[in-house]
């Protein structure tokens, strides 16, 4: 048997199908478009960013460096401060109550894993570009056209009976000559001898109905579950001589890729302006700020002997503060204007927490000690004077000796309506998009407690105490966002808040000036 | 291929719009293919959606060392076999290995027949046969290849062969 004749059969039914193209209706394309929207909710996890690493290299960079600088900062001006009151031995230190500054609270940000190219994934096999042969004989003579237009699954009655008129058509000496080669190997099924009577061979018959009793079977089952490792069933086929796909073909159209011809064929996005509403929890570093003195009666306070009492060696030390954990937990809400700006508002309860390392004194008058941030404290409020330093007048010499220093806690509870805007510095295309938050925060003021000379808790609250009700801090920071899906996304988000002018009123003996640094997380639901 | 990257690029960030051009491009093709391995044209249907889903899921494997239409045409022929050894339709055929020296010797010409009528005639096939057909005539593979893939013997793989040429030529005969 010649090779040649033996590969025309091969040819010939490649050559047949080759081409072959036919398009599948619309359907199938709305079918797979709802299974990748499908998809897409199911990925709740917060960071399967990886994917988008390759992009975010930059972002990721400036987020980390802004972070660590912010920290560095932080930690060297902690450092510092206490630095300048180590060595002085207080005889109540021992007892006094510091938070935890190792409990800041410490950047969470997973670097992305990025994309593990799986060595197993073998490449596909080098493709060898096989050259067609010009065929000698007959090209085929397929007409796509028509084929596509009588694609129809009940055809194959139909093709029986072109069939039949092609067939006339076809050149004798494509007819098979050696049909008894044929009718000795067909002893299990024999099949017909060419004839031009109408077929009346049962044998085929039977075949037609076995064939179509299959395909009732098949049709019977229900949409078929897949496995769930298609990467295997991709590489299934890794290594495999490729060349003579007829994807490889010279004969391989390559139309080049035309960008989107209009918005009309993208999917409809909906309005970008939406509402959103937000929950979130913050950890900070808050620093009180606090100053004794300041006003004209604060210095004069300063200069007295009731702050005397804790200073021993300068007289206008207005003492220094630290920070310590805080946190706030937030509520927002917030409408999204267009793509790049959001305004946003809420309430948030900021727990703010910090040392103030002030000096303490035993007051021989009140047989009691005293701090200079409880002195200062009581004295600005008018209706509390546990401890009346009046009549102590410039005299120190009652208390310095005894006066030592001592790391006093500080914390405040505020309740805070901010008012900020948002710009988005990386346009939310597809799910991540990177923020700048600006804006200005009123706090209400809810309550003051501090570490007394006598090492207990003093609560300073109500209409009457030295604090404003209401102040005004600004705001920035930045804020990344994840989009889940359609409703829901997380949020990461550095912020810095800086009290504009002191919390305190105007005639009271000290100042105070907190700002603030944290790091949170939260969840949003968009409506 | 610049484009045919965006095009890829525009896939592995799950771009839509990407996607459907991507889906534009090949369904037709594919959507043939996936008619030659099936039989009938909501099998076909079936099968390419899910080879899609794949295509799209994987797309970030696609390493640009074969032509895009090739990788393509793996996932879909992948799917459709796993498709069918879902349909137990491999377990229909039976080993004929006596059949290998059956094969008519003469090619049985092709010329002027509709692709309509030459889908009808691989469908009329017996589930085995339609498979080995496809991927040893259409496909080119060879059929050691073909018994890794399907999960059978080489001499299972190639009396299927000789069975399903033997069933075309004879079905011409009749038909034409």
């Amino acid at each position: 048997m010649d090779t040649s004749e033996q590969n025309n059969f091969e040819e010939n039914w490649r050559r047949a199908f080759d081409d072959a193209s036919e398009m599948p209706p619309d359907s199938v394309w709305a079918r797979i478009e709802e299974r990748l929207d499908e998809e897409e909710k199911e990925r709740v996890v917060v960071l399967p960013l990886w994917r988008r690493w390759q992009n975010m290299h930059w972002m990721a960079a400036a987020g980390v460096a802004l972070l660590a600088i912010s920290l560095g900062g932080w930690w060297l001006r902690q450092n510092t401060s206490s630095d300048t009151l180590r060595g002085n031995i207080a005889q109540n230190e021992a007892k006094v109550i510091v938070p935890n500054k190792e409990a800041i609270s410490k950047e969470q940000n997973k670097k992305p894993t990025p994309e593990i190219a799986s060595a197993e994934q073998t490449a596909q096999s080098t493709i060898e570009q096989k050259e067609d042969k010009q065929a000698d004989e007959n090209p085929l003579q397929l007409s796509k056209k028509t084929s596509i237009a009588s694609t129809d699954n009940s055809s194959n009655q139909k093709n029986k009976a072109g069939a039949t008129d092609i067939a006339k058509k076809l050149p004798k000496e494509w007819a098979i000559k050696e049909e008894s080669t044929i009718a000795k190997t067909q002893s299990s099924s024999p099949l017909p001898v060419l004839s031009a009577t109408p077929p009346s061979n049962s044998n085929f018959k039977e075949n037609s109905l076995q064939t179509n009793d299959l395909i009732t079977n098949q049709l019977t089952i229900s949409t078929p579950i897949f496995e769930a490792t298609p990467a295997v069933e991709i590489n299934a086929l890794d290594g495999k001589n490729l060349r003579n796909l007829p994807g490889l073909s010279k004969k391989q159209i390559w139309v080049a890729y035309q960008a989107p011809e209009s918005s009309a064929e993208a999917p409809k996005k909906a309005s970008t302006k939406e509402y959103w509403a937000s929950v979130g929890i913050m950890p900070a570093s808050y620093n009180a700020g606090v100053a004794i003195g300041g006003s004209s009666a604060g210095r004069a306070f300063a200069m007295s002997g009731q702050n005397a009492l804790a200073n021993t060696t300068n007289s206008t030390n207005a003492g220094s503060n630290r920070a310590a954990l805080s946190y706030a937990v937030q509520w927002q809400g917030g409408l999204q204007l267009n793509q790049r700006w959001s305004i946003e508002t809420g309430v948030n309860y900021l727990q703010g927490n910090s040392v103030f390392e002030g000096t303490n004194g035993f007051n021989v008058y009140t047989n009691s000690y005293v701090n200079n941030l409880e002195a200062a404290v009581n004295l600005s409020n008018n209706l509390t004077k546990q401890y009346d330093f009046a009549s102590a007048g410039n005299d120190k010499s009652q208390i310095q000796s005894f006066a030592t220093n001592q790391n006093i806690s500080n914390a405040y509870q505020y309740l805070q309506v901010p008012v900020q805007a948002g710009f988005a510095l990386v346009k939310p295309k597809r799910k991540l998009s990177l923020w700048l938050i600006g804006g200005f925060i009123n706090n209400i003021f809810l309550r003051n407690s501090f570490e007394s000379g006598q090492e207990r808790i003093v609560s300073v609250s109500g209409a009457d105490n030295p604090y404003k009700t209401l102040s005004l801090s600004a705001s920035t920071g930045m804020r990344v966002q994840y989009k889940m899906s359609k409703r829901w996304t997380t949020l990461i988000s550095g912020n810095y808040q800086q009290a504009l002018g002191s919390n305190t009123r105007s005639d009271a003996l000290f100042e105070a000036k907190p700002h603030l640094f944290g790091v949170g997380a939260g969840l949003r639901y968009g409506f | 291929m610049k484009d045919e990257r965006t095009l890829v690029e525009g896939c592995r960030n799950k771009d839509r719009i990407a996607q459907r051009t991507l889906y534009e491009r090949f369904a037709g093709r594919m959507f043939a293919v996936c008619q030659r391995y099936t039989r009938s044209r909501f099998e076909a249907e079936d099968v390419l959606q899910e080879a899609f889903i794949k295509v799209f899921s994987q797309i970030h494997t696609f390493r640009y060392d074969c032509p895009l239409e090739a990788w393509i045409k793996r996932v879909v022929i992948n799917t459709a076999i796993s498709y069918l050894r879902k349909e137990k339709a491999y377990l229909e055929q039976a080993d004929i290995d006596n059949h290998t020296d059956a094969v008519a010797e003469n090619e049985t010409a092709l010329s002027g027949i509709q692709y309509q009528q030459l889908l009808s005639l691989v469908r009329e096939l017996p589930p085995g046969c339609q498979s080995v057909f496809n991927l040893y005539a259409i496909e080119g593979y060879q059929h050691n290849e073909i018994a890794e893939m399907l999960g059978i013997s080489e001499g299972t793989s190639k009396s299927q062969y000789a069975r399903a040429k033997q069933l075309l030529q004879a079905k011409m005969l009749e038909s034409f």
